[in-house]
This record gives structure tokens, sequence and C-alpha cells, in this order.
């Protein structure tokens, strides 16, 4: 008898249907994978289990212990020992990692909060998955990465006896993700159900006993650890087979589109400490630069650099078709004819109040104005034809851009970019949260704008990619370029070696 | 030694000191321009005076903003409460607590009231306060077509009064023994948990400072008339409200909320209840508000309360309150109130017109406030 069991549920929005019938069994001891594209309904399905959805606005059963449960709100989840890590993040930027780990279920001192004993319960469930991160620390100064182990925390202080992670490495170090995955094991030992969702699949496959393969709100597959292997599960999530993960590459032109001679950074709060030292680095047209590094090795601050969106200054030289550059601000940069697709799309990309429309066309209104006054029709068939381009998920143009996958945003915010027909494309982990399908048409819409001679700068974490995608790769560690080879040249386990300083 | 100094300042709140700071410096500045007549006992405790009806409402009003909301009732709200208290005692002649019991839990259902309109309906608070701006001022006006008299002297005696030296002694003694030994529990509380303290003569400097100022405060006021009762009433009140805001469930989860409301959702906080609370707050200090106008003008006319809103918005801007919600200190915009009510106060001494210092405390309040996002942005 499983210790949860989701039977046929189904679960549907105004003009679209997320689940169509779906059942998952989670036993005792047992981690149980969940993988499929983005919208095959992942998150919805949690979102079910975890009373966000409540009872009456699904169909189906959740079943506990072989009983029927009713979860009104999110709060009754909890009750019944149920621990979802959400992959959208969920803290109060204001208040600090020890006020956010007992969010709703303070310590009390009769009618009053007890700190101490918040700030020790923080402290030993934080110090189980980090050494850098204090309770006191306010959320709003930390890293993406440190917010997600502070997420993790808040779970796991809590009681329970099934619990959900949701995407938990996607902004994690690597050195964080191991010890991360060695928690969930134990966690295994003591007798949880956890449901595990990644779009990592090698590391899917070396953690899960169960995998189950959701596309298109339907179960497809399910796979006992021993018997699967990653075509296999790609095969079921796009419907397809992938035959090449990477697409070839194409040679790049000999003209230099733009080069960085001597750049230095110094950090803008801490005096003294350098973010990137002398750095040279170029770029040609319709080449590929791929920068590979950890995080904090001044990846994303090179990029913003470029976009004039870094804060403070730097020294040395940088070169733009031929040109001096000194960026300002983003504006500038745009127009250019440089594009950033950053890292963090819900901070610095989404308009969250906006339609699909809206957020594709906003950098370009210039070109659908004729004397001041917008033509919309002429926008409305541009961004129709990047929806298609780019193939994005969306019932239409007038869809609100918070209610789509996480992926399809994302190409929506590439999508934008595009429009401004830029030159040189600056793109900082553009495939985070991004499922497999979706990663490849990506990599094809790299590869088909490098063969329309835009230059690429192409940051990433994922290592296996950052290696098949590009022309030449750059290994950053700690703001300085440790190593430049070509496509091919180097494999995974020494570029990590090299990332690492080692 | 240059370290430590460091330490001391890290670790003290930047912004009371400046708050602190700045207070001092406008009534020295205006003491020396008005020739004297500022840093005197009378005019202290009159400054005191003026203040209270704003501080109290600032109270409140931190809380609403920090909650992401704003309150634009909260004058009209002390006006129709203030004109209905005072029809209650001296038009029908019901017994004075009785009545004033009455109208603070008319207070907080009209906050409540607010808060569920907000909530429930989902529609922005500014909206619904609106609405209560301009229906309390009608229902004000005619409550208080003429002027209502009050003839009761304890009431009158709570805006005049000072409290007995002794006992102004005695309650600063009391302060300063609880904060004595709420520091050294504190203390004693981390280092049993293993979590780190401050050196102890950077609590020790803290203390001593603290105490200083507030033992040369009272003992300037108790050298001309004595402490106000008012001064003690809205200490009081921020006090307590900050207590509330910091220590409880309620005062965490509004600030949560403020912070990320969906956070906050995820986390189990009801957010129905908190939104309903916090409004219903502001409802019943804004009563208090109501009673203590009318105790300072012996009478309750159509007129009271007129921009209160403004005032205690005002106060909670200057004292750092963030517009966005989630994050503002109690004590702070009290600080603000203050700050304005000197300014106003230094004025009047220095002999400026009441119209040319609304335009001046105006520019303030913009110069105030883009002071404080230009050190945001540094940070």
């Amino acid at each position: 008898m499983p210790l949860l069991s989701l039977q046929a549920i189904v679960k549907e929005f105004p003009g679209v249907r997320a689940l169509s019938g779906v059942t998952l069994d989670v036993a005792a001891g047992q981690i149980h994978a969940l993988v499929g594209e983005n919208g095959a309904g992942k998150s919805t399905l949690i979102k079910v289990l975890g009373g966000v959805y409540p009872f009456g606005s699904y169909e189906g059963q959740i079943r506990i212990d072989d009983k029927e449960a009713r979860f009104h709100s999110v709060r009754d989840s909890e009750h019944a020992q149920v621990q979802i890590i959400h992959q959208e993040l969920s803290l109060v930027n204001e208040m600090t990692a020890a006020e956010n780990i007992c969010l709703g279920d303070e310590p009390m001192r009769g009618v009053f909060i007890d700190f101490t004993a918040m700030r020790l319960r923080a402290k030993t469930v934080l110090d189980k998955l980090s050494d850098t991160i204090s309770p006191d620390a306010k959320i709003v100064d930390l890293t993406i990465g440190q917010q997600q182990i502070v997420e993790i925390a808040k779970a796991l202080s809590k009681k329970a006896r099934i619990m959900v992670f949701d995407e938990p490495t996607a902004a994690l170090p690597e050195k964080d993700v191991e010890v991360l995955l060695a928690l969930i094991r134990q966690l295994r030992g003591q007798g949880l159900g956890i449901i595990y969702i990644s779009h990592k699949l090698n590391e899917v496959i070396a953690l899960a006993d169960v995998i189950t393969v959701l596309r298109n709100g339907e179960r497809i597959s399910q796979f006992v650890k021993s018997s699967v292997s990653i075509p296999d599960m790609v095969r079921d999530m796009v419907g397809r087979s992938l035959d090449a993960m990477y697409p070839a590459l194409s040679a790049p032109q000999q003209q230099t589109l733009v080069s960085l001679k001597n750049v230095s950074l110094p950090h803008p709060e801490h005096p003294g400490k350098m973010i990137i030292r002398d750095l040279s680095l170029s770029c040609a047209n319709g080449e590929i630069v791929g920068i590979a590094g950890l995080l904090g090795a001044g990846r994303t601050a090179l990029l913003s650099l470029l976009f004039g969106a870094f804060r403070g200054g730097y020294t040395g030289e940088i070169l733009y078709c031929g040109r001096p550059y000194r960026p300002t601000a983003p504006a500038d940069a745009i127009g250019r004819g440089i594009s950033l697709v950053s890292e963090d799309r819900k901070r610095y990309g989404l308009i969250g109040t906006a339609d699909v429309h809206e957020n594709l066309q906003i950098s370009s209104l210039r070109r659908y104005c004729t004397h001041g006054v917008l033509n919309n029709a002429k926008s409305i068939a541009e961004c129709r034809d990047y929806v298609g381009k780019l193939a994005i998920k969306t019932p239409s143009l007038d869809f609100p851009i918070l209610n789509l996958s996480g992926g399809n945003q994302q190409k929506v915010i590439v999508g934008r970019f595009l429009m401004t027909a830029p030159r040189l494309l600056l793109l900082d982990d553009p495939t985070r949260g991004v499922d497999v399908g979706a990663k490849y048409e990506l990599y094809r819409l790299i590869q088909q704008l490098a063969m329309q001679g835009m230059g690429i700068l192409f940051v990433s974490s994922e290592l296996p990619e950052v290696l098949g995608v590009s022309h030449r790769i750059v290994v950053l560690h700690d703001g300085r370029i440790a190593a430049e080879f070509r496509h091919g040249e180097k494999t995974d386990e020494e570029v990590l070696a090299i990332a690492a300083g080692v | 030694m240059k370290q430590q100094i460091v330490h001391l300042w890290k670790s003290s709140n930047k912004r009371t000191l400046f708050m602190v700071g700045l207070v001092l410096l406008i009534w020295i500045v205006f003491n020396w321009l008005s020739g004297g007549y500022i840093l005197r006992a009378e005019n202290l405790a009159n400054l005191f005076r003026q203040v209270t009806v704003v501080a109290i409402l600032a109270t409140a009003m931190t809380l609403i903003i920090v909650a992401g909301h704003i309150d634009l009732s909260v004058g009209s709200a002390l006006g129709m409460m203030g004109a209905l208290a005072a029809a209650l005692i001296a038009k029908m002649g019901l017994d004075p607590v009785l009545s004033i019991m009455l109208i603070l839990c008319l207070g907080f259902g009209v906050g409540c009231m607010h808060g569920a309109l907000t909530f429930y309906l989902n529609m922005p608070a500014f909206v619904v306060t609106l609405g209560g701006l301009i229906a309390y001022r009608g229902i004000t006006q005619y409550v208080a077509r003429e002027s209502i008299p009050l003839r009761t002297p304890w009431i009158k005696a709570i805006a005049q009064n000072t409290i007995p030296d002794w006992l102004a002694v005695a309650l600063l003694v009391l302060v300063l023994a609880v904060l004595l030994i709420s520091i050294l529990k504190m203390r004693a509380d981390h280092k049993k948990a293993g979590l780190g303290v401050d050196p102890l003569w950077i609590d020790v400097t803290k203390y001593i400072a603290t105490a200083a100022v507030m033992a040369l405060l009272v003992g300037l006021l108790i050298s001309g008339n004595g402490v106000p009762i008012e001064f003690v009433l809205f200490l009081s009140i921020a006090f307590i409200v900050s207590l509330i805001a910091k220590f409880t469930r309620f005062g965490h989860y509004v600030y949560a909320i403020g912070g990320n409301k969906q956070a906050a959702f995820y986390s189990g906080i009801s957010i129905a209840r908190n939104t309903v609370l916090v409004f219903g707050l502001m409802g019943l200090l804004s009563a208090v508000a109501g009673i203590v106008t009318i105790a300072e003008l012996n009478a309750a006319a159509p007129d009271i309360g007129e921009l209160k809103e403004l005032e205690a918005i005002g106060a909670c801007v200057i004292g750092g309150t963030s517009l966005m919600g989630g994050s503002g200190v109690i004590g702070m915009s009290v600080m603000g109130a203050l700050i304005m009510a000197s300014i106003k106060n230094g004025m009047s001494m220095v002999g400026i017109v009441a119209q040319t210092q609304k335009v001046i405390l105006g520019a303030l309040l913009v110069v105030a406030v883009a002071l404080d996002q230009w050190s945001r942005r540094r940070k």
C-alpha cells in the first residue's frame, strides 16, 4: 500500500486542460521522480497536492495511507505532513532567513514570538545545508542559490512524511547540489516518500527509484531505476527521439564584433575586491563564445557590463564594431544592437502584470510607431511571427505572461530581444527552468542566429550545454580567464577542474 | 579603537541615531533663531501635546503601509468618533467612560469594515478609505454642526494636565529598569543558545546614552510644569503597538504579507484575518485620536481631524516606512511626527505665518524622502 496515491487527477483552467487523469503512487522510503517538458503538468500536479488548488477545484482523489485526503488550503496539506518546495521562490525579501524559515510556524513564548528560539531553529537546519548563510541575513542580500537553500531549509524544518522538491538544484552551485542530494537520500532512509522534479536528467537517474514521465497533462510512462536511460526518457517527454542533443556548428566569420582588452571590474560594494581581473576576450560575427565557470566567477557581471546594466565603474577598453564602446544604460546597449537575456527572468525580464503581446513588443515600440502613434496591427503580426518561430506555447497573444510555464516565459523574453534585431546577443543561463524539447529548439535557434551573422556570448552553468553549443569556450575562475579552447578540445571533467581552480 | 567605534556605529540603528540627531538639531537651530524660546520646558511640553494626535495615528498607519495598503479615512474617522463621543457625553448625558468605550468599539468596527471591504471585494484600500474620508466628514459635519462643548472636567484634563512629578520619576525609573533587564536577559538567552552577542561595552554605551537622553528630557519637563499626560499617552501607545508589531504573530504576519503576499499565503498565513485586523487597529487608534482631539479642544467642531491622515502618512514616510510595503518601524514614524511638529513649532516661534509654514513643510517632506531614497541607493 503506497504512502501517497494521486488518482486520476484532472485540472482545468479556462482554455487549458493542464492535467488529464494523472495517477502517481509514492511509497514510504522511496524517491519518485517526475519529468516532463514545461507545460506537461508537473507543477500543476504538485499544486493540487499542496492545497494551492484546493479540494473542489480539481477532479480525482488524493489518498494518504489509503484514506482520502481533502485539502482546502495550504495549511491542510501541511497538517497532513506534506511539505512542498515550489519552483518559484516564496520568500519575504525584507525579512531574515530565520524569519522566513519559521514563517507561519513561529516559536512562541506565551503571546509573543520567541526570536531566540527562532534563530536557533533556523541555525540548526541551515548548518546542515550550508556554512555560508547566517540566520540573520536578509533574503534580499543573498544570492539566488542561497535563497533556494533557505527555501529548502524551511521545508526541512517542518515535520513531513511526504516531501516534494520542484527543481531544487536549478540555481545551486555544484557542491551545494551534492549536499542536497545526500540529504534527500538521508530523508528517504528515514522513511519519507519523496517526489523529485528536475530537468537535469542525469541527476534524476542518479537519485530516483521510480521515474514517471508526463507529457501534455498525461502520464506517458513509468520507469524503474535499473531499466531507464536518458534517450528513453527524452523520447517520452518530447514524443519523438532527438538524434543529436546539440545541432551541428557552422563556421564563424572572421570579422571581430566585440573585443574587451584588459578589463577589470572592481566590486562596487567591497572596495579592494575585484569581480573581473584584467580580462581580454573577443567575439566575431557569427561566432558563439561560451563562458563557463562557477557561481561567482564573474560571468554574469561580464554580461551586465556589456549591456550597460552594471552599477559601478570599470577599467580597460571595449571595442564594438571597431569603435570604442562605453555602455551607460541598457537603452544605450539595445540601441547599438546589444541584447541581454538575463538569468533571473522574474526580476529582470517579465512584466508580470502584462500579457504575452506586451512582453514581446515592449522593446520594439519605436518600430511600430508612425508619428508617435502605435500601429497595433503591425505589432501583432510580428509578435505572432515570433511566437511561431520560437514555438511558444500560449493559447493567444492576450494570455497573461505569468500563466505560461517557465520555459515558455523564457522564450518570450528571448523573442522580445530578437525583435530588436541585435548584432550581439548576450545569453545568461537562457535554458534555466526549460525542458529538454524547448532547450533543443533554443540551441537550434542560437545556431541559426549565428549563421545569420549574430555574435553570441553564451553563459551557462550546465557544462555539457556550453561545451556542446559554442564554437569557442572560455573558462572563468575568480574573475580571470583560466582557459580558452575550441569546441571538442576538452571534456566536461577537465573543464570542471579548471573552473574549480584545481 | 577605531575598529570598535566602527563596530558600535554598525550595530546601532543608524536611522535611530540620525532621527534623534535631527530632532535635536532642529530644536537647537530654532532655539537660536527664536532667541531661546524652544528649549524651554513649557514650550517642549506644548510641543509634545501638539504632536500627540499625529503620533498616535502614525503608529497604526505604519502597519497599514507596511501591509501594502493606505488609509485615507483616518482624519475624517477621528472627527466622526470625536463628534459622536461629544454628542453622547455632552448632549445625551451618557456616562463618559461608557461613551468612550462605545466609541472605541465603533472605531475598531469601522476599521474592520475597511479591511473586510478591501480584502473580500478585492478593492484597493485607497478607494475604500477614500469613500470613508468623504462619508465620515459628512457625518462629522452633521453631528457637530453646531460645536458641542464638553462639560466633563477630567476629559479636558487628559489634554491639559501633567502627571505628578513623583509619578514621572517613578515611570522613568521603571522604564529604565525594564530596559536594563531585557537587555541582560537577551544577552543571557543568546549566550545560552550559542548565538553571537555584541561586546558588553557596546550595549552598556547604548544604554547609558539612551538613559541620559530620557533622564534629561524628563528632568527638563519636570523643571517646568511637569510631564504632560499626553506625552505619557502617546509614548505608551507607541510602545504597545511596537510590541505588537515585533513580537506578536499578527504583527509579524503584517510584515510578511506586505513583503511578499504569495510567500505569506504559501506559508499558511491568513491574509483575510490579518488584513481585517490591521485596519481594525487603525480604526481603534483613530477613535483614540478622536477622543484626544475633543479633549484638547474641550469641544467637538465640524472640522476636527481635517488633513490628519496626510500628516500621519507624512510622518511614516519621513520615518523611513517604504510605500511599497514590507518595511517600516513604529518608533521611527513617531520620530517623523516629532520632526514635523518640531519644525512647525519652531517656525511659529520664529514668527513665520501659517500659510508659509505649509509651503515649507510640503517642500521639506519631498526633500526628506528624496534624501532617504538617495541613501538607500547608495547601499
